[in-house]
Order: C-alpha cells, then sequence, then structure tokens
C-alpha cells in the first residue's frame, strides 16, 4: 500500500477529549423529548447482529473515560452512559442521560438527581457513590483519563452525596460551562470500584468479548432502564486497518456501518441506492500552531503575516474535498459567542502579509525560513502543511516554508513536535469557547498564549464567573479581540465528518452531532434492521 | 549416499540457525534505534516523569542493552515472548492467531501457485514460440510488472465493489474462528498472492525446462526411442525443477513480508497486519517476534529448497554421494 492509503486512517491517533458545548447555564430545567418523536413513524424490527466497521488497531483501548482512536469512542459509547448528552444545538439535556434533572443553584453548586432504577451490566442499581466513584477517578492525576481539565475547577472533596440519588458537585471556581462538561462523553459513570479493565456499564448493550484490533461484541441488556428503544440482539464493532478496506467492506455489504469515511469517496457511497451518508460538523477543527515565545513567532508581525499568507478556501477544498467551513482563527464555532466581534472572513492578502514582515526586516534577500511539521498518522495535516508551503511560494521568496512530515509515534510523544517547537499542528473536537480556552491555555498549552502581559486569564475566569449572558459575551468579545490580533493559532478551517450505511439500518437520527451516526446512537439505541 | 546427504542437511540446518543467531541481533539494534522510547509511545502525552520511570523498569528498558537483549532471547527460546506494550496482553495470545491465519493464507497461496506454474512453465517450454508460450509469456510479465495492491484492488473493484460483487471485499474471521471459517473471504488474497508468485515460477521453470529439453542426456532418451511422455516427466522435469525450487522458496519467504500488503488490503487478521501496527505504536516485543518469525520463514523456506533442489536432481545428488 502506497503512503497515502496509510495516511488515509485520518483523524484517529490523539485522544479526541471529550467535546463540551456551549455555555448556555440551563438553568434546573431540562427537555427529554426531541429524539424519540424522531426515531418513531416506522415499524421497528426486533433482532439481529448490527456490524459497524471502525479504523482501529493493536493499540485500541477500552475504558469509560479515555480514548485514543475512533474505535475507542464506539465502544466507549456502546458500554457507558453520562449524566447528561448534549441536543442537536449542543446544550446540555437529561435525555440518553443518567440524569433526571441537573440545577445550576450557583455557577461553583450544582445538583444531579439520578434516575431511579437504573442497572448496571452487571444487574447492581446505580446510586449517587458510583458517580462519585466515576468522577474521583476522573480527578485522579495517576489515573489516564481525560479528566485533566476537570481538576482545575473540581477537587474530589466537592463531590457530595445528598441522597441515594443526588450528588452535588461543588467547584473551587466558578464555571458555568459546568452542566455542558457533565455532558463530554468520556465523563461516564462506572461502578464504583472500576479498575479500567471490566467493562460494567449502564447502556443497553453489554460487552461480551473484546479483542483489540479485531473486534468486540455487545449483547442487548434486558434490564436496561430504556429497554422499550433497544431493538438489535447484538452490536459487532469491527476493526479496519485502513479505510480503503472499511469502504470496500461496505460497498461489498459486509458490514452494515462504515465510521468515518474518506471525503474523497463521499459521492461514490452516496449515489449507491443500497447506502445512505450522513455528514456532520460540530466545530472540530485542525489549525497550526505558533509558539509565542518561540523565535521567529514571538514577533506578532510574523503571526499575523502568516495568517494573511492562507488560502483558506483553497486548503479547505485540497483538504477536505471542501467538507466544512472556512476558519477565521478563533475556535468554538459551536458556541453562541463564537465570532463575537463580527470580524470579517480574513482572506488571503499576500502584499499585506509581505509588508508586516518588511516591517520585521524580512525580505527576499533575509527570508523568513521556517519548518512546519505535522504527525504521519492524521491526513488532514499533512495535506495541510504541503498546501500552506506551496501557499507561502506567492511571497516570491520572502516566506519559505520547509514542510515535513514527521512519524506519528515520535510527533506526539513528549519531547516531539508537537508542542515543542514553534511551527506545528494539531486538531480538535468542537466545545464551547470557554473550555476551549481552557483548554488551549492549561490542559494543552500549544501556542503559549497568553503573554504574561496580557489580560486574557483573569477576563477567562471573570467570564465563567459570570451568568449574565450579555455581559459573558462583552468578556468573550474582549478575549476573541485578543487572540484575533494577536493570538497564535491559524486556524482555516472547521471540519465536517460523514458516515455511511445501508439502508437497511433504521433509526439514524441526522442531527448536529460531536461523534459519528450521531454519538454512536447513544449507545446503539434506536437503531433496527429493516 | 545416505549419510552424505544427511551430513548436507546438517550442516545446513546449523547455518541456518547461525543465521537466525545474528538475524536477532539485527532486529534487535534496529529496533533499538527506533525514535521516541516505548514508554513515551505508550504514555504519550499523559507521561509524568514518575510513570515513564515505573513503565521503564516494568519493561526493563532501564537495564543495559546486552541485558535486555538476553533477556529477550532467552524468552524467544523458552517461549516467554513478554507481553505486547500496545495489547496489555502475552504476545504469544495476540500473536498465535495470526501467525496461524498468515500461514494458513500462505499454505493455499503455495499449493495453489506451484503446480499452477510449473504445469504453465513446461507447456510453455514443450511448444516454444508456440500460441501459448507466447500469450503466456505476454501475460506473467504484465501481471510480474503489477505491484500486490495494483492487483488487489483491482480484483476487488472486479469481483466485490464495482462490477459484480459476488466475492467478499474484506477477510472477516470471527475471533477465535479458524482461518478456513470464511472460504469465500479468502478467495481474493488467494488469488492475489497466486498472482504475485505465479509469473515468476513459470518463467523460470519455463527458462529451465528449455534448458534441460536442449540437454544430451534429453537428446539421448529421444535417440533411445523413448516416448515423449516418458522423455519428459523421467528425464527433463526432475531436473528442470530444481532450479524451480530455489525460486519458489524465495517467493514464498519474500510472501510472508510481502503478505503484509494483501492483509492490509483485505483487512485479513494475520502478521502482516500486525507487524505495520506494532511498528506504529512502538510496540517492540511485537516487532521482535514477528521480524524473527519472518526471517525463519526465510531461513526455512530456503533450506527446504535447497534439500529439495538435492533430492529431485539426479546430478546433485550424485555429486554429493
Amino acid at each position: 500500500m502506497n503512503s497515502s492509503e496509510i495516511e488515509n486512517s485520518g483523524l484517529s491517533r490523539r485522544h479526541f477529549i471529550q467535546g463540551l458545548g456551549s455555555a448556555a447555564i440551563a438553568a434546573g430545567v431540562m427537555s427529554t423529548s426531541s429524539i424519540n418523536a424522531l426515531a418513531a413513524p416506522f415499524a421497528i424490527k426486533k433482532g439481529g447482529v448490527l456490524k459497524i466497521g471502525v479504523v482501529g488497531g493493536a493499540n485500541d483501548l477500552f475504558d469509560a473515560n479515555y480514548i485514543v482512536a475512533k474505535a475507542d469512542q464506539a465502544r466507549l459509547m456502546s458500554t457507558f452512559e453520562t449524566l447528561l448528552t448534549f441536543n442537536e444545538k449542543f446544550q446540555p439535556v437529561t435525555t440518553n442521560g443518567l440524569a433526571e434533572s441537573a440545577k445550576a443553584n450557583s455557577p461553583t453548586k450544582y445538583t444531579i438527581k439520578l434516575r431511579k432504577g437504573v442497572k448496571f451490566h452487571d444487574g447492581s442499581l446505580l446510586s449517587a457513590d458510583d458517580v462519585i466513584a466515576s468522577f474521583k477517578r476522573l480527578l485522579d492525576p495517576a489515573i489516564k483519563t481525560t479528566g485533566k481539565p476537570l481538576r482545575t475547577f473540581l477537587d474530589p472533596s466537592g463531590l457530595v452525596k445528598i441522597d441515594n440519588l443526588t450528588v452535588e458537585f461543588n467547584l473551587k471556581l466558578p464555571n458555568v460551562d459546568f452542566l455542558a462538561t457533565l455532558a463530554g462523553y468520556t465523563y461516564a459513570i462506572s461502578k464504583a470500584g472500576y479498575d479500567g479493565k471490566n467493562q460494567i456499564g449502564t447502556s443497553g448493550y453489554k460487552l461480551v468479548s473484546f479483542t483489540p484490533g479485531r473486534e468486540s461484541v455487545h449483547r442487548r441488556f434486558n434490564d436496561y432502564w430504556d429497554a422499550k428503544n433497544v431493538h438489535l440482539n447484538e452490536v459487532r464493532i469491527i476493526d479496519f486497518a485502513d479505510k480503503t478496506a472499511l469502504v470496500n467492506a461496505l460497498i461489498a455489504k459486509q458490514i452494515d456501518v462504515a465510521v468515518d469515511i474518506p471525503f474523497e469517496q463521499f459521492k461514490t457511497l452516496k449515489s449507491k441506492k443500497y447506502l445512505n451518508v450522513v455528514e456532520n460538523s460540530a466545530g472540530a477543527w485542525l489549525a497550526f500552531c505558533m509558539r509565542i515565545d518561540i523565535k521567529p513567532f514571538d514577533d506578532n508581525n510574523v503571526r499575523q503575516a502568516l495568517r494573511l499568507l492562507v488560502d483558506r478556501k483553497q486548503m479547505l477544498n485540497r483538504v477536505l474535498s471542501g467538507h466544512g467551513k472556512i476558519g477565521n482563527d478563533l475556535y468554538g464555532y459551536i458556541d453562541a459567542n463564537y465570532n463575537a466581534n463580527a470580524y470579517p472572513q480574513r482572506q488571503q492578502n499576500v502584499a499585506a502579509a509581505v509588508a508586516l514582515l518588511k516591517k520585521s526586516g524580512y525580505s527576499k534577500s533575509k527570508p523568513l525560513r521556517v519548518e512546519l511539521t505535522a504527525p504521519d498518522d492524521t491526513s488532514g495535516l499533512v495535506l495541510m502543511i504541503q498546501t500552506l508551503a506551496e501557499q507561502a511560494k506567492k511571497t516570491g521568496g520572502v516566506v519559505i516554508i520547509d514542510a515535513k512530515v514527521i512519524d506519528g509515534g515520535t510527533y506526539w510523544s513528549s519531547k516531539g513536535q508537537y508542542m515543542n517547537t514553534g511551527f506545528y499542528t494539531t486538531y480538535w473536537s468542537g466545545r464551547s469557547y470557554l473550555a476551549q480556552a481552557a483548554a488551549s491555555m492549561d490542559t494543552y498549552p500549544e501556542t503559549k498564549f497568553p503573554p504574561a502581559n496580557s489580560k486574557f486569564r483573569k477576563d477567562y475566569e471573570l467570564a465563567s464567573g459570570t451568568i449574565n449572558a450579555k455581559k459573558r459575551r462583552e468578556i468573550i468579545a474582549r478575549m476573541q479581540k485578543e487572540e484575533f490580533e494577536k493570538g497564535g493559532y491559524i486556524i482555516p478551517f472547521f471540519n465536517n465528518f460523514a458516515d455511511a450505511y445501508s439502508t437497511k439500518v433504521v433509526g439514524v437520527v441526522k442531527r448536529p452531532a460531536q461523534l459519528n451516526m450521531d454519538y454512536y446512537a447513544h449507545g446503539f439505541k434506536y437503531i433496527s434492521l429493516a | 549416499m545416505k549419510t552424505s546427504i544427511l551430513k548436507f542437511i546438517v550442516k545446513r540446518i546449523l547455518l541456518g540457525v547461525m543465521t537466525l543467531f545474528i538475524v536477532s541481533l539485527l532486529i534487535f539494534a534496529v529496533t533499538q534505534a527506533l525514535p521516541s522510547d516505548p514508554a513515551e509511545a505508550i504514555l504519550g502525552r499523559e507521561a509524568t516523569p514518575e510513570a515513564l520511570a515505573a513503565l521503564r523498569a516494568e519493561y526493563g528498558l532501564d537495564k543495559p542493552l546486552v541485558s535486555q537483549y538476553t533477556h529477550w532471547l532467552g524468552g524467544v527460546i523458552t517461549g516467554d515472548l513478554g507481553t505486547s506494550y500496545a495489547t496489555m496482553t502475552p504476545v504469544s495470545e495476540y500473536i498465535s492467531p495470526r501467525v496461524s491465519a498468515s500461514f494458513f493464507l500462505l499454505l493455499i497461496a503455495a499449493l495453489g501457485s506451484i503446480p499452477l506454474s510449473i504445469v504453465i512453465g513446461a507447456n510453455a517450454a514443450l511448444r516454444r514460440d508456440g500460441k501459448f508460450d507466447t500469450s503466456s509469456s505476454l501475460i506473467s510479465l504484465i501481471l510480474a510488472a503489477m505491484p500486490e495492491f495494483v492487483v488487489g484492488t483491482i480484483l476487488t473493484v472486479i469481483f466485490s465493489t464495482t462490477i459484480w460483487q459476488v466475492l467478499p471485499a474484506v477477510t472477516y474471521l470471527e475471533v477465535g474462528a479458524p482461518p478456513w471459517s470464511d472460504i469465500k473471504g479468502l478467495a481474493l488474497p488467494v488469488l492475489t498472492l497466486l498472482i504475485a508468485v505465479t509469473p515468476y515460477v513459470s518463467r523460470v521453470m519455463r527458462a529451465a525446462m528449455v534448458e534441460v529439453l536442449e540437454s544430451d542426456y534429453v537428446e539421448m532418451a529421444r535417440l533411445k526411442g523413448m516416448n515423449e511422455r516418458t522423455v519428459l516427466w523421467r528425464h527433463a522435469m526432475p531436473n528442470a525443477v530444481g532450479p524451480a525450487f530455489q525460486v519458489i522458496a524465495l517467493n514464498l519467504a519474500y510472501l510472508a513480508g510481502g503478505v503484509i500488503i494483501v492483509e492490509r488490503l483485505y483487512n485479513f487478521p494475520g502478521i502482516g497486519s500486525a507487524l505495520a501496527d506494532a511498528v506504529r505504536s512502538r510496540d517492540l516485543p511485537v516487532i521482535q517476534y514477528l521480524a524473527l518469525i519472518i526471517a525463519g520463514v526465510y531461513v526455512i523456506t530456503n533450506l527446504l529448497a535447497d534439500i529439495g533442489t538435492v533430492l529431485v536432481t539426479p546430478r546433485l545428488r550424485t555429486r554429493l554421494s
């Protein structure tokens, strides 16, 4: 197989961390409506085995609170459930969640009441103790989970059991986004005493077997709390080494669902009468990172010039065959406060870029020569650096970008190019503005923004404790201004993702979602085979 | 005569063991040279200095290289292959089903390609410059020029996805099921391997046969008035098959490594896909073991070919005695 086909394994390597939703502090009342209504009108046939293909390998993992690749996401979702989930506007709701109600008492105090009679796959009843144990696990720095962002504003001592079905979360720092945090899919609830090895969750299908790099088998759990929406006998999540084989297997009708299809195949698959294609956008993004503390990127002229150099439309077409939305160097696309200052779209402006660089002393005779790296395990990133290097040639030699593809194992390692060099690439799933600001500032300080003299961090803390939406928007607008004018990210676009499935598969909900197949149908609920 | 052949075999086996030992040194050295150490690859960005140190101690990565090597070699000999860094399960448990699946695939490909190429090659030689000879030459030249993934992709397009949908596009083996449980799913991988090997071997078979048919002893046999069938099967074939054995061996050995591409194309759960995976995740115990297995296949097939050649070729047999 040639290298581009191997690279096609796509956005699958690093953590996808849980996606966090919009900053709605919908105090108290939450809907339990939408999905059931959407899934109703056809006659549902019970039974059958659903075969789902997804790119995975020997380093597949299975954990309630940690994932690396899409295969891990699918398996987590098949077995574990969260307290809250997101609706199509990325607001936290109780639908499909283990919470019966969620209440924000203040930006530092939240009360969660659990559904009655929820059973784990081993038959035991879900209680407040399990919730507290699950969050203690997430807060434990010795255990590899995606709980790192949580630790900045929650301590284990803040988890309080009110009664057998009620938990109070007392935060040490205000966080108006907290209910959205609870809807993050890796903040799932496992049984107290969970060690990451015995996969006992509360979902509609219980795990029968799991072989890394091959497949996992999940069988219907008859004591599920929402049993009326569980229709299949069995779900098989099958690993594929690469996307070519995955797509071929779907076309040859060997599997029912192909998760995360390559966009080059989008039209072909869509044109097949026996297949459906569902495309989604949830504000996931790919970006170039410039470390604002490393030469020459410590010079804002250089950063702004490089931002002006990008032909975003061409890049989107080349990297994602156009399946995405053009970005403006700001993140938080699914947030109501995205681009709060309504900045016009940044366009390629080579003359302006060259002028900025001239101010900093760069010219044809003294060019700005920089190395830009991407890991070989993430197809979009490789094409991105190659495209940018090509686009930089328009400066007539003022900017020279050496695009280098690095072996993924090296790139993401602790001494690798990621986070340790001046100019490299990254990707993120979509989340609210404030959650992303925190993640980019502290959890993964990719650009080392904000600089020491900045008010950005203060503003972040202020916004996180501001319930008044209008006031919060004003603060966020201020933060975004600083990032737009001085930030270290170049965000050329937000990427979509797409799945293809057989028309035999009934009940797939098409609505904005952060995970493939509408959050893997919340553990393959609502799905039946015709 | 028998003792001399036995001596020859023993000598070759000893040489093979020596080769494997040197290969094991090389494999170990090369895997040490891979950028980024396994503890870092496993822990990734969650790595803390304490966790890294603990993991290095657990896997013995903090020990001197020589003791790491002897520990590993000792494990290979005693059958304790360690734990896969990626799957966190014993290497033998992870690899064994894949080894048998890949060997089954190779076996079927070999059983199909050997007689097929001998028949094609011999027939082409017998009717030299005839219609069969020219057309088979042309076809095998075209097929030999195509890399496996092109052949495989074309076969998939023809038989599974675009033109007809008669054969599975991927092999789907349930975990724990033997490789022959999905015979239909084996069709395309086997066909791809057949196409990869048969052209070479049939070309060599043809050349050897042509040479033999022109030799004095065949001429002699004909002059003695033997019928053509006896000349061909008793006198020509044994002498021509010898060189073909060597090429068959080389091709099978090549397949043991080259099967990676075919396995990936058909999502076949064998050693090829496991090796590609292991290299990505710096799963050193798996890489080292698989590399040794592939080297072992080389050594053993070549050994068998040498012995086979000696046994079937009358003049070599006589020379040894």
